[in-house]
């Protein structure tokens, strides 16, 4: 499956220099998007997700930030080299972000219309490109698009405003669409709704998506496979149903288990997130494992192939992983299903929160 | 491109992207403004210096000296960059008109600024300047008495040995018999042009220093914030003095030195609103979008930061006019040029305080546009605020 990723990401690392050091964002982060597909990237705030989508055309500022090492290939090109000019061709045209919050995506100072039309614009000569933003705010359900085309962000709602952000994106008729967190801003019923419109426009169009969140409730709805995240490397992979049904990582397993809602009284993830300056060694998420040995403090764990699946049972599923040594030949990754190990004293809480 | 533009195609249709060009350069209607207007004055100065022989004027009775040019190319920036983007933009134009309409302190203002402009510029050039008729002077304002003290003989009728000012005076006259009215109208032409010369050069340089700074960030931001703040410890009034010692004293001077010297506070305005500016969500959007940096600049950053550069301008244009009208009284201007600074300090002498609308006249009109600007500034603080009613 991949030879015809749309998008493929390979041992991507971006570090970011600050005062109080050099932080690992990203760390050797792989994953492929291919054509109509979506994938997401899961994972808690400060987990390096946002990074890894900005990374992709180099949106991230630089300096601070740069790419230390792996490559981004999108449709056979390697982004990574390219250069700002060919990036900018590349940016809004065929690879279009939506970001978090609606309330500053747009530029005050400029009507919506005038907003979506800019990014037909910036790509080509259109003297119809007003006419074709309020088409594009048709299609996204604004009501009166050529009336809502005429108004200004602070006169329109949060729901609506994203829904303009979303038109935009897609004015220059993208191929992949970068989504980070596109409606957690938003109320829950406005939330299902934007995610219908993004899952219709993505059926209609056979665009791809890369969907950045937190929420493994949205998760559920949108993705077709899961890139778990967890301090900027990736913990685990797999088809939706499998990583949300059936964890195979420690940390997957914390994290759907931190959930409220699911019958069972729900257990916050112990210990903090890692300072992203003095990160553990090993396997990153050691500290704060229930299950953690000796060995996951001294090596990083590779990603091992899970070899089960919730609907082919003990059958090797591809593109299934988990970066914990349970997987790995030595270890029987049963004994995750027993409680916890004794082996680990959780160190004591550490002052300061991810960035 | 390829393929026929026809409506039936579907919304989102394949474009071959490779084959097109890069966007060429569309000036706005400010630019087409801006150059057109400039290249008129060019062809006028031009005129002036190769055909029109040296002290002949150069259109009816005007013999244009250097300021004049200099005033006439802040008109058109000013029209260009100012009042035609604030008219033409639908939601300043109406943002604006709520401010007039619903405040009588703004609407006032911008009455008396409009009437101070229109007659400073254009009326100055019908009315003329203020002409001597030695045998009048200190003539009272219309309707009003005179203290007998005064001399001079009295145009207006005596009644029970007082004088009484007429119409044809209507704000009196000064020692030297020149109408109060008309001298009010030629310290308009000197704080327009003090006013908008000024405001060009400021504007100018830390429009352009502070967006660098701002923008660039880095070691450049590090060098010319420094410089700034070197800059700013010159104070403009003490070169002002020593220029007017060495040289002599003018308004081209005193216009020279605080342009140049007095930008710095407005770049820091601008450098801090680009820096914030540079962070926003709708910035990283465009750029996301595939917007160049010079289009973020033109089309983003300048167009969010251009209400704290009028703001932070008006404020340094209140206190420019002051200033002004404080060297007149110190007596380190050009006496030759009428402003209203000069006009108030002449008629603090001998006679004073029985001459006392010589002092008040040009006092009041100071006041008044000293105050209009502020409030007009401030009027536009809230036009430009994003989050202000539409």
């Amino acid at each position: 499956m991949t030879g015809d990723a749309l998008l493929s990401v390979e041992d991507l690392t971006v570090e970011f220099d600050t005062t109080q050091g050099t932080i690992r964002a990203i760390e050797e982060v792989t994953f492929a998007v291919h054509p109509g597909e979506t994938v997401c990237l899961v994972g808690e705030s400060g987990s390096g997700k946002t990074v890894a989508g900005e990374t992709l055309t180099r949106l991230i500022p630089t300096p601070p930030g740069r790419v230390v090492d792996g490559s981004v290939t999108f449709d056979g090109q390697d982004l990574t080299a390219a250069s700002e000019r060919e990036l900018r061709s590349i940016r809004g045209n065929r690879i279009a972000h939506v970001f978090q919050n609606p309330q500053n995506a747009l530029d005050p100072a400029y009507t919506v219309g005038d907003q979506v039309a800019e990014t037909i614009e910036l790509h080509r000569d259109d003297p119809n490109a007003h006419e074709r933003a309020i088409e594009l705010l048709d299609r996204v359900d604004l009501p009166r698009p050529a009336t809502a085309a005429g108004k200004y962000p602070h006169e329109l709602s949060g729901g609506v405003k994203q829904r303009v952000v979303i038109a935009a994106a897609l004015a220059a008729d993208p191929d992949l669409l970068i989504a980070d967190e596109p409606t957690t801003a938003l109320d829950v019923v406005t939330q299902a709704q934007i995610l219908r419109l993004l899952a219709d426009l993505q059926a209609e169009r056979d665009l791809s998506v890369l969907f950045v969140t937190h929420d493994l409730g949205v998760v559920s709805e949108v993705a077709d496979r899961v890139v778990v995240v967890y301090a900027g490397r990736v913990m685990e992979r797999g088809p939706v149903e499998d990583v949300l049904e059936d964890p195979a990582h420690p940390y997957t397993r914390a994290l759907i288990a931190s959930l409220p809602g699911r019958g069972e009284s729900m257990e916050p993830l112990r210990g903090s997130f890692p300072d992203p300056v003095d990160r553990p060694d090993g396997c990153l998420f050691h500290p704060r494992c229930p299950h953690a040995v000796e060995e996951c403090r001294e090596t990083v764990p590779p990603e091992h192939d899970v070899l089960r699946s919730r609907y082919a049972g003990e059958s090797a599923t591809p593109n299934r992983s988990a970066a914990c040594v349970y997987y790995g030949e030595n270890h029987d990754s049963a004994e995750l299903d027993r409680g916890e190990h004794d082996a680990t004293e959780i160190p004591a809480e550490r002052e300061g929160d991810s960035p | 491109m390829t393929g026929a533009e026809t409506t039936d195609e579907p919304l989102f249709r394949s474009v071959d992207w490779e084959n097109e060009t890069g966007r060429t350069w569309s000036p706005s209607p400010s630019t087409w403004f801006a150059l057109a207007g400039l290249a008129a004055i060019g062809l006028l100065f031009a005129y002036d210096l190769l055909v029109v022989p040296p002290n002949q004027p150069v259109v009816g009775g005007w013999d244009a000296p250097i300021i004049d040019w200099l005033l006439l190319v802040s008109l058109v920036l000013f029209f260009g960059y100012a009042l035609l983007p604030l008219a033409s933009q639908d939601r300043t134009r109406r943002r604006l008109w709520a401010q007039v309409r619903n405040r009588p302190a703004v609407a006032a203002s911008v009455a008396w600024l409009v009437v101070v402009l229109l007659l400073g510029t254009v009326g100055y050039a019908i009315l003329g300047k203020p002409t001597k008729h030695l045998t009048i002077p200190y003539q009272p304002p219309a309707f009003l008495t005179r203290d007998p003290f005064l001399p001079g003989r009295c145009v207006g009728a005596v009644v029970g040995g007082q004088c009484h000012g007429t119409l044809q005076h209507p704000l009196g006259t000064n020692v030297y018999g020149e109408d109060v009215a008309k001298l009010i109208v030629s310290g308009m032409r000197v704080a327009v042009t003090l006013s908008l010369v000024t405001a060009t050069i400021l504007v100018s340089i830390a429009t352009l220093v502070g967006t660098v700074a701002g923008f660039v960030g880095g070691r450049v931001d590090a060098i010319l914030t420094g410089y700034v703040d070197f800059q700013r410890t010159v104070p403009a009034f003490l070169v002002y003095v020593i220029f007017a010692f060495v040289t002599k004293p003018s308004l081209l001077v005193l216009i020279v030195v605080f342009g140049f010297l007095n930008w710095g506070g407005i770049a820091h305005v601008v450098r801090s609103e680009v820096k914030a500016v540079r962070e926003a969500g709708y910035v990283r959007a465009a750029r996301s979008a595939g917007a160049g940096r010079l289009h973020v600049l033109r089309h983003h950053v300048l167009p969010n930061v251009s209400g704290g550069i009028a703001v932070a301008t008006t404020r340094q244009i209140a206190t420019l006019i002051l200033i002004e009208a404080a060297i007149s009284y110190l007596e380190l201007n050009d006496v030759m040029v009428r402003s209203w600074g000069e006009i108030a300090a002449s008629g603090m002498g001998q006679w004073f305080p029985l001459n006392w609308w010589v002092v008040a006249g040009p006092g009041l009109a100071l006041v008044f546009t000293v105050v209009a600007v502020s409030v007009v500034g401030d009027a536009i603080r809230d036009v430009f605020d994003p989050r202000g009613v539409p």
